[in-house]
């Protein structure tokens, strides 16, 4: 692959994309055709109970009614399948909006916003809508299934650890996974990964109770390969209806576990490892500033590696893939979701200029950040205050705020440490007032900061309030602290 | 073959050349009326500048009547803009004002009170943030220039464009202090620009 071959309009870049997935659909139904008919031939076989009828010769099935029934109804249940997964790529974009505990930007944070519509008149597109997430780990990503409904989310951590260049290289690179359509491929994987993933994770949960913890490992090895040896030893002996069932749904679990996981692994690997490249080319045709990506790759990648884990379903959609290192799996040790940020800065080192600036010292900033970020975690919740400060933000808290963080210790919502009756204030811009303790629930009001509420009790992840005109719930990771009176 | 079949392929092919042409022929002025939408994106930030430009003014004279050159700068890079018709004047016409209003900023350094002026300062911003966007919208014209240029300049739709009298558009070239173009390889062996709408940074 020489320069980008690809179309340099958005317009034609859409037209282009579009083409592919087609494509791509049809390939994965042409691939899947043999599969439906395999397994209709197995269930025709044995699989279903036979009500007395007698089962011929094998491959008299083929072509029989129930075979012929069977593979009807696999494929009828793929179509809809199909069309399921469009549908969930809508629902999974604003699932993971939600998962990843993003906010609609507030007021303030003017940089990140004539960044993002400098950029998008750049590239043409229409911006997208802007979230903030709390973490303090610096990453981004962006979801959407459409470049017109897209949405970008950063967390606070990457606005406070990057600088105005470096942050425009990163929200460049997430502009353009939206302008390329990444976007749609990669919420359809996510939610495809986490789907295969859910019944390890169950077996995970139930399994990381410590006194099953040890045998969990040797369970699933064991029902696998015992599952697999079954099949084979049914394959080769002249099969017994029964025995051929057992075999059947032993296949079930090496599926989910085995199966499952990698060729999603396989395929993220695959696309997504092409498309962040590509994306990083872009944002920096885009910004015209290789060095600055380069910078935030340097920075970003030493400073992630936080114990702040994220699910890794959605582990390729962030700029820099979120999860610890030393949660190594065999299954991502295999397949990465992101080429690794030297190759990515490799990649930038040959375009424009070169890089000239020290990365050496960009990644140490990372690195402090990351030593500064855990203290913070582990230490007494005295930084609440001083870390908003020290996050660029255009609007100081109220002055009254300040006072009362002075004299009071700033309390984190979600410790237990609120009584009901007593009053907190709040610090945050513009905390969502719900109506139902349910995230998706409706906004009644933005309450501003410094605003006093009398807290009611918990309800979940939500606390029930009343301010002095109405009561709703605010989420617990609000953050608030106690007024002068109630301390 | 009997000719009933084909005249029946005849028919077809003809049909297919027809569609054929027909398709080129709106994807032609798909990629003219980006350009023109591209071209109004443009606009649109020229205007906003121009209208922030006589506040900006005003402003500063109050402080530094008698620095009358670089307001007779600004005034005549203004009316360039205003009488500029064609892509490459309101080009030529932006970059002046963008060098006079360069000028203004740096007279100011020498009035410490206007300096701390927050009426001054907003419409600093204002005004900076703005040729930022300049910036960018020339950025994504000449992008949509280069495309429909060289759609109309290669084959087959070199025919149509020539036949339905499709002219190439204008670039909005800058004058070298703007952003430079970055060029992308993936071998590190080939390094020909993208767009020659600006020459590299020095």
């Amino acid at each position: 692959m020489a320069e980008t071959a690809a179309p340099l309009l958005v317009h034609n870049r859409i037209d282009a994309n579009r083409r592919n997935t087609r494509l791509l659909v049809v390939c994965f139904t042409v691939l899947l055709l043999p599969v439906v008919w395999g397994v209709s031939w197995l269930l025709a076989w044995g699989g279903v109970p036979s009500f007395g009828f007698q089962v011929g010769s094998r491959l008299s099935l083929v072509g029989s009614w129930r075979f012929n029934i069977i593979t009807f109804c696999i494929a009828v249940l793929l179509t809809i399948l199909a069309f399921a997964a469009v549908y969930l790529t809508s629902f999974f974009s604003w699932f993971l909006l939600w998962k990843s505990g993003a906010r609609p930007l507030g007021k303030g944070w003017l940089e990140l916003r004539q960044v993002v519509e400098n950029l998008c008149i750049g590239a043409g597109l229409t911006p997208p809508t802007l979230y903030v997430t709390t973490s303090e780990v610096p990453n981004a990503f962006a979801v959407g299934c459409a470049h017109n409904q897209a949405s970008l989310v950063v967390s606070k951590g990457l606005l406070t650890l990057l600088d105005h260049r470096e942050l425009s290289a990163v929200v460049a690179h997430e502009l353009s996974h939206i302008a390329n359509r990444d976007t749609d491929l990669s919420t359809l994987l996510a939610a495809f990964a986490s789907v295969a993933r859910l019944p390890q994770r169950m077996f995970m949960s139930v399994s990381s109770i410590p006194p099953l913890f040890g045998t969990a490992g040797a369970t699933i090895t064991g029902v696998t390969l015992g599952g697999l040896l079954v099949y084979l030893v049914m394959i080769m002996s002249d099969p017994d209806l029964v025995w051929f069932q057992l075999a059947v749904l032993m296949l079930i679990p090496s599926y989910l576990f085995l199966l499952a996981p990698l060729m999603i692994a396989f395929v993220r690997k695959t696309i997504s490892h092409e498309r962040e490249l590509l994306a990083d080319a872009d944002a920096a045709l885009l910004t015209r500033d290789p060095e600055g990506l380069a910078l935030a790759l340097a920075k970003v990648s030493a400073a992630v590696g936080a114990p702040v884990s994220s699910d890794s379903a959605f582990a390729h959609m962030f700029f820099i893939d979120p999860t610890p290192p030393p949660s190594f799996s065999w299954v991502r040790g295999v397949s990465p979701t992101h080429p690794s940020p030297d190759e990515r800065i490799d990649l930038l080192r040959r375009m424009g200029d070169g890089i000239v600036e020290d990365l050496g010292a960009a990644s140490e900033a990372g690195v402090n950040y990351r030593g500064e970020m855990l203290l913070r975690q582990y230490a007494p919740p005295k930084p609440r205050v001083a870390a908003r400060d020290a996050i660029a933000s255009p609007e100081p808290p109220a002055p009254t705020v300040r006072r009362t963080g002075d004299s009071a210790k700033p309390v984190h919502a979600l410790t237990s440490q609120w009584k009901t009756g007593s009053r907190f204030q709040l610090i945050d811009d513009e905390t969502p007032l719900y109506e139902k303790p349910d995230g998706w629930s409706t906004v009644l009001q933005r309450l501003s900061p410094g605003l006093v509420v009398t807290f009611m009790g918990f309800e979940g992840n939500f606390a029930r309030v009343r301010t002095e005109h109405t009561e709703g719930y605010i989420a617990r990771i609000a953050a608030a602290q106690p007024t002068a009176q109630s301390s | 073959m009997s000719p009933a079949w084909l005249s029946v392929a005849l028919i077809a092919m003809l049909g297919g050349a027809v569609l054929f042409v027909f398709s080129r022929y709106n994807t032609l002025v798909r990629s003219q009326k980006r350009v023109q939408e591209a071209w109004s994106g443009i606009d649109v930030q020229l205007r906003r500048r121009g209208s922030l430009v006589p506040n900006l003014v005003e402003t500063v004279r109050g402080y530094a009547e008698h620095e009358r050159e670089v307001f007779e700068q600004v005034a005549s890079a203004r009316g360039a803009m205003q009488r500029a018709g064609s892509a490459g004047q309101t080009a030529a016409a932006s970059n002046q004002l963008t060098q006079a209003l360069g000028h203004l900023f740096a007279v100011v350094e020498n009035y410490p009170q206007l300096r701390a002026s927050e009426n001054f300062l907003t419409l600093r911003q204002d005004v900076l943030d703005t040729e930022d966007k300049i910036a960018f919208a020339r950025q994504f014209y000449n992008r949509n220039v280069l495309d429909y240029n060289t759609r109309i300049a290669t084959y087959p739709d070199a025919v149509l464009a020539s036949h339905f009298g499709f002219n190439p558009a204008e670039f909005f070239e800058t004058d070298g202090d703007g952003r430079a173009e970055v060029h992308v390889s993936f071998d590190g062996a080939s390094t020909r620009p993208h767009a020659p709408a600006a020459p590299p940074a020095a």
